[in-house]
């Protein structure tokens, strides 16, 4: 099936401008470099074709290495005492770059911050993602939590699958929730923080990233299916090498 | 119905006689007193007209209203005197408005809202009026806000004008206030039928260089077909002008008649509409010197006033936000412990 030239795949577009944030659309088009071999062999200047693409291939390696790609600004605010980040800066970049440009393509800043609206209300926020691409990662206490209510059966189930054990009081009204190890802070990364990162993938190229491209209930499972397979796909690097 | 708050009437250097005299019959209309600052010199004046310096003017009042048509000032509609003040609104010359010496003593500035593009002013006997009617009686609503206010305007119907200059300014008041077209029963022959003095001097009252209204004539034999009718007056008939619906569209028809020639009671209204209703315009005084140009361009306030305009801002766009967060089920009273807090204690 033939694919118009235009029609780029996101993870070829993403990379491609991050790479050239200011430059022509046209930028790095197969098509460009034929035009100009065949205007040069008119010529009667001879360039080897695959020369020519190595060499393009070889500076775009280099820029990566010498840092000129750059990662989205993340901005750390100390956490209160009682409080932590469980990813830290070091984590996000080491999951940004392994996930590719696709990943942080349009962040614009994602910012490790307090978490005012945690104390006093029936819910423990996590992280949001402010469209367009600003991404708030929230303190949180340390583990383990004890809730003065309980848990909906999907979120403990999440909870759950991520590594959470999930007590409950004898009276019922009241549960605990520990993370043993380093569960928390994968659950931050990846059904908190990647969690987010599918939403906004979902609103970077859909080309209305001011308005909500889909139906909430859609977007959530998107976003879930996405940070499940990022999950898998870094976990598995991570043990394997 | 008594008044609510005690406004004066000031008029800064008013040049037309007429317009003295027919300002000093708007603030008798609401029980008020109308003085005059910076009186033409040599002219005729009107009697019983007094005088007030912009010094006087500063320590006799508060607030003293500036009624101009400036940018980023307070609308009438919905503007609210505080309790017990003793109130000026001053209104400026015909042409040049307010001068600097009572600007600059004016503590506030309220506006009409226009809404045609051409005219961006009124009579400004009808403007005093206007304004007394509205800072007299208190809190009145705010203007409205709609998408498409148009559809909400109802037909105006002006009958037995008497006056040219009346009439002409009625028009002059229609238009800025957002009427495309009014409807004239002219059974005085002001208008149409007139000699080219009264002609001239009714167009000059009416702004006709730049007033792009249509007017209808109509005669009292026509029948209409509009689904109803309020019949605005003076007497205790119907409710308060401000409790009518006066923005039911063009199926509605608004009839101002000048009470002056016409008993608006004994009038056959069936002709115009089926269904036909009176809105009282509450006057505190019995008896007071009657002006077209006051009642009618009161009833088209309130009448742009109910059918507003459009939002002149938009509301900022929200943007989606989208949250990972645990809800919890039911709260139990009490407060939240960490195992830090606890150790620490």
């Amino acid at each position: 099936m033939s694919r118009s030239k235009h029609t780029r795949p996101p993870q070829i577009i993403a990379a491609e401008r991050i790479r050239h944030p200011s430059g022509k659309r046209g930028k790095g088009d197969p098509s460009g470099e034929q035009r100009m071999l065949s205007v040069l062999k008119e010529l009667g200047i001879e360039i080897s074709e695959y020369a020519e693409r190595e060499s393009i291939q070889q500076a775009t390696i280099s820029a990566t290495i010498a840092g000129a790609i750059s990662l989205p600004k993340i901005s750390v605010q100390r956490p209160r005492k009682g409080f932590s980040h469980p990813t830290g800066r070091a984590l996000l970049k080491r999951a940004l770059l392994h996930f590719g440009e696709l990943s942080w393509y349009g962040v614009r800043e994602i910012s490790l911050i307090h978490n005012p609206d945690s104390v006093g209300q029936n819910k423990l926020i996590f992280g949001r993602l402010s469209v367009p691409g600003k991404i708030l990662l929230y303190e949180q206490p340390h583990p383990p939590w004890l809730l003065g209510g309980l848990v909906r059966g999907d979120q403990r189930q999440l909870l759950e699958s991520a590594g959470a054990t999930v007590e409950i009081s004898s009276d019922g009204a009241r549960c605990k929730i520990d993370w043993p190890e380093d569960t928390l802070s994968n659950f931050m990364l990846f059904e908190v923080f990647m969690h987010e990162i599918g939403h906004h993938i979902i609103q970077q190229f859909k080309g209305k990233r001011q308005a909500q491209v889909l139906r909430r209930k859609d977007h959530e499972v998107l976003a879930l299916a996405f940070a499940r397979r990022c999950r898998q796909s870094f976990l598995y690097e991570d043990r394997h090498g | 119905m008594k008044v609510r708050h005690r406004v004066d009437l000031i008029g800064d250097g008013i040049e037309n006689p007429f317009n003295i005299e027919a300002m000093m019959h708007a603030a008798q209309m609401f029980d008020s007193r109308c003085l005059f600052n910076a009186l033409p010199v040599g002219g005729e004046i009107a009697d019983g007209a007094l005088a007030i310096t912009s010094a006087q003017i500063s320590q006799s009042y508060a607030p003293v209203l500036a009624l101009e048509n400036w940018k980023n000032v307070h609308v009438l509609y919905g503007y609210e005197l505080p309790q017990q003040a003793h109130a000026a609104v001053v209104a400026g010359n015909e042409r040049q408005g307010i001068s600097r010496q009572v600007a600059c003593v004016s503590t506030q500035a309220i506006c009409i809202p226009m809404i045609s593009k051409r005219l961006n002013c009124i009579n400004v006997a009808a403007a005093s009026a206007v304004a007394l009617y509205y800072l007299c009686y208190g809190l009145r609503g705010r203007m409205q806000i709609r998408s498409e206010p148009q559809k909400k305007r109802p037909e105006i119907i002006f009958v037995a004008g008497t006056e040219h200059a009346e009439l002409g300014s009625s028009i002059r008041s229609g238009a800025a206030l957002g009427w495309n077209r009014i409807f004239i029963e002219d059974r005085c022959q002001v208008w149409f039928g007139c000699d080219r003095v009264t002609k001239s001097e009714g167009r000059a009252a009416a702004r006709r260089g730049r007033n792009p209204i249509r007017l209808i004539p109509c005669d009292r034999d026509h029948r209409y077909l509009f689904g109803e009718a309020v019949v605005v007056t003076t007497k205790n008939l119907g409710n308060p002008l401000p409790k009518t619906d006066l923005c039911r569209g063009p199926q509605q028809a608004v009839i101002i008649a000048d009470e002056s020639q016409i008993d608006v009671e004994a009038e056959n209204w069936q002709r115009v509409a089926q269904r036909v209703s009176f809105a009282q315009i509450e006057v505190p005084v019995t008896s007071f010197s009657y002006h077209y140009r006051h009642l009618a361009s009161i009833a088209l306030a309130e009448i742009s006033r109910q059918v507003g305009q459009k939002a002149l801002w938009k509301p900022a766009k929200q943007e989606p936000l989208y949250e990972s967060s645990l809800i919890l089920l039911a709260q139990e009273l009490g407060e939240e412990v960490f195992l830090e807090d606890l150790e620490d204690y």
